[in-house]
């Protein structure tokens, strides 16, 4: 994580390592959702605002046919939409055990018909299982590079995003629970 | 105590930016999740500093930038836009819009501190 000194100012700023806050910020906010909804929004808020990538799909992993199913998309056109034959091939492995891939040389990892280049898969879990994964798409012209801090990023979402996407049927019985 | 407007209309962005003052600061940190808002709470308020979003419904950044330095009371103001449009032609309209200075998203916590303590310092 980056660090910095800050300097005392009159009173006003204490005098310590200052871990950056965007994974602490997104793990809080993730944890705010209830639905899926609500857990769309804050991907998008967290991956444009917090990671600097304003492209981004969301699949959902079919065990029975075995494959991913597109559930949502921001900034690209959904219907075109498809994981790669190169996620298959490299990816996939890496995303089913929980591990983020990250194509460092925008290699071949192409999405859909528009010839659009794949930054990096986010596998999202649910009780420990990979139940989906992310792809984020061109990362915005003045993010030169997937640092630590988004790797910090990309761990939250796995671990956070999960249960407001997939846990639904949990969530709203607990609300509806609590009604009573 | 100095005040620091924070306007954006992701709360995402707002929970990062508290996070980072309200931990490390004794700024006073005040709310407003679009143009409009942050003009009206600029007034009433009278913040040492604001740090805005462009990209927002009903009042972008670019136009309440305008609205607060056409205002007696708050036009000096320090403005900072905070922003993922890095587009030469944004930064342009964000300049001539009145903004003292112009930043792009994804920023990290202590470059965010290090900006505003630099408007802040006595």
């Amino acid at each position: 994580m980056e660090s910095a000194l800050i300097q005392k100012n009159g009173g006003n700023t204490a005098v310590e390592e200052l871990r950056d806050p965007r994974p602490d910020a997104a793990r809080k906010r993730l944890r705010e959702c209830t639905n899926q909804p609500e857990a769309c929004e804050a991907i998008r808020e967290i991956v444009s605002n917090l990671l600097g990538c304003e492209e981004m799909a969301l699949f959902e992993l079919d065990r029975k046919r075995g494959r991913f199913s597109l559930i949502w998309s921001f900034g690209t056109e959904a219907k075109t939409f498809h994981l790669p034959k190169m996620f298959v091939e490299t990816a996939l492995p890496g995303v089913l055990a929980g591990d983020a891939y990250i194509d460092e040389g925008f290699s071949d990892a192409l999405m859909g018909g528009q010839g659009e280049r794949a930054s990096a898969f986010v596998p999202i879990l649910f009780r420990r299982e990979t139940v989906g994964v992310l792809a984020l798409l061109r990362l915005l012209p003045q993010k030169a590079k997937i640092d630590e801090v988004d790797r910090g990023l990309f761990a939250v979402l796995t671990s956070e995003a999960g249960r407001p996407l997939f846990g639904n049927a949990e969530s709203g019985r607990g609300r509806s629970e609590r009604k009573r | 105590m100095k005040k620091i407007l924070l306007v954006d209309d992701s709360r995402t962005t707002l929970l990062m930016e508290r996070m980072v003052l309200e931990k490390r600061t004794s700024y006073q940190c005040i709310t407003a999740t679009n143009g409009a808002e942050a003009v009206e709470k600029a007034q009433a308020e009278n913040p040492d500093l604001v740090l805005m979003d462009v990209v927002m419904p009903q009042m972008n950044g670019f136009e309440a930038c305008k609205r607060i330095r056409q205002h007696e009371k708050t036009k000096q103001i320090p403005v900072i836009l905070v922003t993922t449009r890095g587009e030469e032609s944004y930064m342009e309209a964000g300049f001539q819009s009145g903004c003292n200075d112009y930043v792009t998203k994804p920023i990290n916590g202590p470059d965010l501190l290090r900006l505003l303590q630099s408007y802040l310092s006595e």
